[in-house]
């Protein structure tokens, strides 16, 4: 029986296996074509990220580096009560303003916060402003709110102190903040300044900076700092 | 006429499986061809698309060495971004100065004889205080701050009259 069909039996074998490995191939290349294709998919939305990060910064690269010191000049961060204390001085000076009993009292960092880098701190000052007239004090009240750094005004009571002058008792918020630490991940989209933002910015270099430098640091360090204090031979 | 065989009957059969060898040997070439056509078509596809991606890869690569180079900017942006949107916060957090500007505006529309006498404004409350030397000053500044929009809500939160020194009034809710 198996002698008498044993010539069929080979193209037979054959034709089986011949189907399984056009069916295991297909499978494999099948597969194999998904994959890339799915790898391809995945690294293509990577470039376009950071194509187009590239080309914000590109754009952003000329202007972005001069607005740095009036932003860190609006938010310093650490307590700007003094750099504060002091421009109101001269702002009093310039409009004919007396000042007296100042108060500073520094606020205290939230451990419990979840992310200090997102903490904004809040200082309060505090002053008394004696001016010759109404307009003179509210004048100046006014133009407390163009000072560099950046104040809020939490209370004023402002009474005749004589038959000459108007006093103005004058509570102020100053703030502080970490300065942002890490930069986004290679993958990670970045936009560039929104309307609003670049509203805020031109507002701020409107606003009177302090004449000191305070400018940041904000380049990334690449290896360990040289010790200053070491003598070279 | 009839059809006489006079062939051996073993020999009949082994035609049959002849033409059956014969089938099977052209699906066998057929099925070869197919493989063939399918690991080429295959093959070939793999190839462009793997070259496709490593062509994507190196692009990644060169944009992300680029990128680095660029890292000095990013730092200035974020940090940019971050204090501009902590003074959004402080400006979003000035209420007072309002109110209080709200009170200076007052006298835009109060007649040249008001006098003012004192002023509060803190996050509970704001509150002007002014002197007139009679009541016709008095309703002219309460007329012109009634067809005003500016102040759509304003309470007169004392009035007082004194013989010698006239009309206080005092205004608040700015």
């Amino acid at each position: 029986m198996f002698k008498k069909y044993s010539s069929v039996l080979i193209p037979v074998l054959s034709t089986i296996f011949l189907l399984v490995l056009i069916v295991f191939s297909g499978n494999f290349f099948v597969g194999e074509i998904r994959e890339i294709t799915e790898q391809k998919r995945q690294m293509s939305l990577k470039l376009e990220t950071v194509e187009a990060k590239i080309a914000t910064l590109e754009s952003s690269a000329n202007n972005v580096k001069q607005f740095v010191s009036v932003a860190s000049y609006a938010v310093p961060e650490k307590n700007p009560s003094l750099l504060v204390t002091s421009q109101i001085r001269k702002l009093a000076a310039v409009n004919d303003i007396l000042l007296d009993s100042f108060i500073v009292t520094a606020g205290s960092q939230n451990s419990q916060a979840e992310n200090q880098q997102q903490l904004l701190m809040a200082h309060q000052i505090s002053f008394v402003a004696i001016g010759a007239g109404y307009n003179e004090i509210s004048g100046f009240v006014t133009k407390l709110n163009s000072l560099l750094p950046l104040l809020r005004l939490d209370s004023i009571e402002v009474n005749k102190a004589n038959q000459n002058n108007i006093e103005a008792k004058i509570g102020l918020s100053v703030f502080s903040a970490p300065y942002p630490k890490t930069l986004t991940l290679v993958d990670e989209s970045l936009g560039g300044l929104t309307e609003s933002e670049q509203g805020i910015l031109t507002l701020l270099e409107t606003y009177n900076a302090p004449e000191i430098d305070i400018n940041p640091d904000v380049s990334i360090e690449t290896g360990p700092r040289e010790n200053p204090f070491l003598l070279s031979n | 006429m009839a059809n006489i065989n006079l062939l051996p009957k073993e020999r009949a059969s082994n035609k049959d499986l002849g033409r059956l060898y014969l089938f099977f040997k052209k699906i066998a070439f057929l099925f070869f061809v197919l493989f063939l056509i399918v690991t080429g078509v295959g093959g070939a596809i793999y190839f462009l698309f793997n070259n496709d991606l490593n062509n994507t890869k190196a692009k990644y690569e060169e944009a992300s060495s680029k990128y680095k180079s660029l890292q000095s900017t990013e730092a200035s942006l974020i940090f940019l971004k971050d204090r501009l949107q902590k003074s959004q916060e402080i400006f979003a957090g000035r209420n007072l100065e309002e109110s209080f500007d709200k009170q200076q505006r007052i006298f835009f529309y109060a007649p040249e004889d008001v006098g003012f006498v004192k002023s509060k404004s803190d996050y509970s409350s704001s509150e002007l205080e002014l002197e007139f030397s009679g009541s016709k000053s008095m309703k002219f500044l309460l007329e012109n701050l009634a067809q005003n929009s500016d102040f759509n809500r304003l309470v007169i939160k004392e009035l007082t009259f004194l013989q010698n020194k006239g009309y206080n009034l005092l205004l608040g809710g700015f």
